[in-house]
């Protein structure tokens, strides 16, 4: 049924598309100025540069004399702002224009000038020989340096990068008792150095491309070669490969522009803020995508219980974790339904309420004016504003915000007889039980509501009918080639799944994820003080 | 193309008629609900007629939730209402009452059946059709004989209970410690009315008045025959009662003695019941009890030793045992009623015999004789072995 409309939805989406969709442009002229070859006229290049760029005041483009007796001209052009003035002053103009053993004789040979520059004089280890004018814009809009010389047709592109960046900090949505507090900034580098940090094998791929026509955004897709299913690896490029638009602006993006079921309210791309999450992530053979300007990495495939485990699961010891695992699965149930239950209980199957809890119920509806599942939408519909108020808000403001919507709309509204404490009771249960699963809040949110109504028209048989629906939704729902259900049945190894195994205990990487190197640890046994003392025998 | 988008739109009317015709049909608010706690059946005036009763939880004056613009305050409401329909029928007054107010009668949470003695004694099988068929009554409603009118015990409040009907069931419940006969639910009532020997008991609630208040009180059962109630037995013969069935689990058993008086624990007890036959065919019913004590109190038993002591209770508490048996057999004896289903017990157990016996049985059972062997033990004394009185008397 779900597939069918699907498909049906697919098909229209698919038609509109093919309306709104003009025939390809010609190739523009832009394309073809970017393959114009450095002349080694500095002017007329410079002039040629700027006609690219337009009038951009933070374009910097510097002429100036150097090498003997400041016989050479030359000029650098880049980004004010992007580049360090560190690297600019003190590795490249200084080295530049002090120098004075660059003997002016030497410009025949351009190459051999080109190369003493590049080898002697400038102070940077990122120096890179580019021939065309589109090529040098292209580095120096990303924070490089391109110095051009009078009679050179080519630039040297030197790495300045250096802007203002976030310094890393605890990342504010996942946040930890126990555990590193790091996350990741919205610097491409910085992530990848995170993640480089904690992966200190040779193993670790971190494979670069850049998407978006405009904003020219760099993507890495990092993975553990070996551990990370190839297959799985390949779809992700040729997804992302695949993505047609001008802009990225956050992982999200790449989030909704490659994932499998985009109809689906379940996310099948899953995404963090911290590098331990990331990296333990790739080495159950996920593979992350990271992508510049934005703290969230997502990471691929995504399963259903990802979003019931958190980093502290691992970091604290067993018994608890898997006491607090199965607390979320509960909550994500209680969040789902239960607004859905109290209505079918109370205006459906008043039967099966405990006598006594029945007449308190009533007690507490008596003179309310609204019918039950009014009610509860009102409440819900209240809620949602409240947070979606608080999120938005100044932090100070957000406080005062919960303050009336905690005492006035709850307290004043049960006073006052307008709604029945017990309906609040419930929805406050859970509101709160949606943070216990912040993956699926947005699912969960969206799904209490349609189980609600189903409770409101067909009583617990809604309710019944509602989980039937999810259930086979779930079932068929696949995270770029595993069922997004799949560690959650009995085919699976199950050391991490309902609850969470001993460390030791979890000898197997997850089956349906990882590639060839399947195992984590191969003893599989407890550890033991003996062992210490027998181990080097053992393995001499 | 066009074909399968209407099928598409055919689908999503589906969807949407199921939604909108098929749902809330049986939806019910709460504050459109009489919620039952309670009903009684009393005889009518008029001949023929039944007069039903119900008792409902009033929505306004409960607990201190919700709308409640008068909270507190000296005047305490009554925190239920009684209603009541005088009709040939039970369905048929009910429904007079569903029409008469201005809600819903719910009838789920019943929690007692009452019957009004005069009703109890004209029988009682004509008024349990509608409980049982009905589909919002349950089996499980508690059915108690009233000792005077029903109407009156439901209207009788009790202390520190808001519904007096679910006072009424949790009264039942605690005399359940002293035997789970005390509490017959429908469906068990039935079941015995079917056996074609078997004499039911049913709890007696009595309004108690006393100087300052009325209170109810559960005192003995009603014995039925059929379905007429033609007698009854006390609280103490229905322990002799439970002796014999195997059921007496908790309690107390006193024992008097010349050397002294002990209050023993029941800890557990069980029956083995057969059936011996004289030579001239008639049964003896014989008996293995088995009761397991513990010591509750002693009181005198100074001058002995505990193992004295101990075979001194075991005798007495046989004896008491025994007593207690008979003062309710033969109590039942005289009212012609087998309330233990000893018929039914040799009609499974020997069902050909059965076939002679059967007719003459209201004869026999008056006579009927009983072979009892009853065993006695103690597993423990409490936390001390002998009394702190026993103990003085030894010193001095």
């Amino acid at each position: 049924m779900f597939k069918y409309i699907n498909k049906k939805l697919r098909y229209g989406f698919f038609r509109l598309t093919e309306q709104n969709n003009h025939p390809p442009k010609p190739e523009d002229d832009s394309k073809k100025t970017q393959e114009t070859l450095i002349s080694g006229n500095l002017t007329a290049d410079l002039e040629y540069i700027r006609k690219l760029l337009g009038t951009s005041s933070d374009i910097k483009m510097h002429e100036f004399r150097y090498g003997e007796d400041f016989q050479l001209k030359g000029a650098l052009v880049f980004v004010d702002g992007l580049v360090s003035n560190e690297i600019l002053t003190e590795s490249i103009m200084k080295p530049l224009i002090m120098n004075r053993n660059l003997s002016p004789f030497q410009t025949s040979s351009m190459q051999k000038t080109l190369d003493t520059v590049r080898q002697t004089i400038l102070c940077s280890g990122d120096i890179t020989e580019k021939y065309t004018i589109g090529e040098l814009v292209e580095s120096c809009l990303s924070g490089d340096t391109v110095f051009l010389s009078e009679g050179f047709d080519k630039a040297l592109i030197i790495s300045s990068k250096g802007w203002e960046k976030r310094s890393i900090t605890e990342p504010q949505t996942e946040s930890v008792v126990r555990g590193p507090r790091e996350g990741f900034t919205e610097n491409f580098r910085t992530n990848t150095a995170l993640i480089r940090r904690r992966i200190k094998s040779a193993n670790l791929r971190l494979d670069h491309m850049s998407i978006g026509e405009k904003t020219d955004t760099n993507v890495c897709v990092a993975y553990i070669d070996g551990v990370a299913d190839p297959n799985i690896v390949d779809t992700v490029k040729a997804r992302l490969k695949s993505i047609n638009t001008d802009a990225i602006m956050d992982s999200g993006y790449i989030e909704q522009y490659i994932e499998d079921h985009p109809f689906s309210l379940f996310p099948t791309v899953g995404y963090s803020e911290k590098p331990d999450v990331i990296t333990a992530r790739m080495l159950e053979g996920r593979v992350a995508i990271i992508s510049d300007g934005s703290p969230f990495v997502t990471t691929a495939p995504m399963l259903l219980l990802e979003s019931f485990q958190t980093s502290e699961d691992y970091y604290i010891r067993p018994y608890f974790a898997s006491l607090l695992r199965i607390f979320r699965y509960l909550a994500f149930i209680i969040t789902v339904s239960a607004p859905a239950f109290f209505i079918a209980l109370t205006t459906y199957h008043q039967e099966l309420i405990p006598t006594t809890l029945l007449l308190t119920i009533i007690s507490a509806r008596e003179g309310t004016p609204f019918p039950a599942t009014l009610e509860a939408i009102i409440l819900i519909l209240s809620f949602e504003i409240l947070r979606e108020a608080g999120v938005r808000l100044p932090r100070p403001l957000g406080q005062a915000i919960s303050i009336v919507g905690a005492l006035v709309m709850g307290e004043a509204a049960v006073t006052a007889g307008l709604v029945g404490a017990p309906m609040v009771i419930t929805i406050a249960i859970t509101a709160v039980a949606e943070f216990a699963v912040p993956d699926q809040s947005e699912a969960a949110s969206i799904l209490r509501i349609i189980f609600l109504v189903l409770a409101s028209v067909l009583g617990a048989y809604g309710i019944a009918l509602g989980f039937l629906g999810v259930l086979i939704h779930l079932a068929s729902l696949k995270s770029f080639g595993v069922p997004y259900c799949t560690n959650l049945t009995f085919n699976h190894n199950m050391q991490d799944s309902y609850i969470r195994m001993p460390l030791w205990f979890m000898s197997k990487r997850p089956k349906a994820i990882v590639g060839q190197d399947k195992t984590r640890n191969k003893t599989n046994t407890p550890p033991s003080p003996l062992s210490k003392n027998s181990s080097p025998e053992e393995n001499p | 193309m066009l074909n399968k988008f209407k099928k598409f739109l055919f689908l999503l009317m589906v969807f949407i008629l199921v939604f909108t015709a098929s749902g809330c049909y049986d939806i019910r608010e709460l504050d459109s609900l009489y919620i039952v706690t309670g009903m009684a059946m009393d005889k009518a005036e008029q001949p023929g007629l039944i007069e039903v009763s119900v008792q409902i939880a009033k929505p306004g004056a409960l607990g201190s939730g919700g709308g409640g613009d008068k909270k507190g305050g000296g005047g305490e409401e009554k925190a239920t209402i009684i209603i009541d329909s005088v009709k040939r029928n039970v369905i048929e007054a009910l429904e007079a009452l569903r029409h008469d107010s201005s809600r819903t009668l719910f009838m789920h949470h019943n929690q007692v059946l009452i019957f009004g003695r005069e009703q109890a004694e004209a029988g009682i099988l004509p008024y349990l059709d509608a409980s049982m068929r009905d589909q919002e009554t349950r089996l499980e409603v508690m059915v108690l004989v009233a000792d005077e009118k029903a109407k009156d015990v439901l209207n009788t409040e009790i202390k520190a209970e808001k519904y007096s009907a679910v006072g009424i069931r949790r009264m039942v419940d605690n005399k359940r410690s002293i035997s789970k006969f005390f509490g017959i639910d429908l469906l068990t009532l039935v079941s015995k009315l079917t056996e074609e020997t078997t004499s039911p008991l049913l709890p007696i609630i009595k309004i108690v008045e006393e100087e300052d208040l009325t209170r109810l009180s559960l005192t003995g059962m009603a014995v039925f025959k059929k379905d007429k109630m033609i007698g009854k037995i006390t609280e103490y013969q229905l322990r002799g009662y439970s002796w014999v069935m195997g059921e007496l689990k908790s309690g107390y058993l006193p024992v008097k003695l010349k050397q002294g008086s002990s209050v023993m624990y029941v800890k557990s007890s069980k029956n083995k019941l057969n059936t011996i036959f004289k030579p001239d065919g008639k049964p003896i019913m014989s008996m293995e009890i088995e009761g397991v004590f513990s010591v509750g109190e002693l009181m005198g038993f100074e001058e002995m030793d505990t193992k004295q002591i101990v075979d001194e209770l075991k005798k007495g508490a046989e004896q008491a045992i025994r007593k207690e048996i008979m003062s309710c057999f033969k109590s039942v004896q005289s009212m012609k009623a087998d309330i233990y289903g000893f018929g039914d017990y040799i009609n499974k157990h020997h069902p050909k015999k059965w076939k002679t016996l059967k007719p003459q049985w209201e004869e026999l059972f008056p006579s009927l004789e009983l072979d009892l062997k009853i065993k006695v033990e103690i597993k423990d004394t409490g936390k001390i072995l002998q009394s702190p009185q026993m103990e003085i008397g030894r010193l001095s």
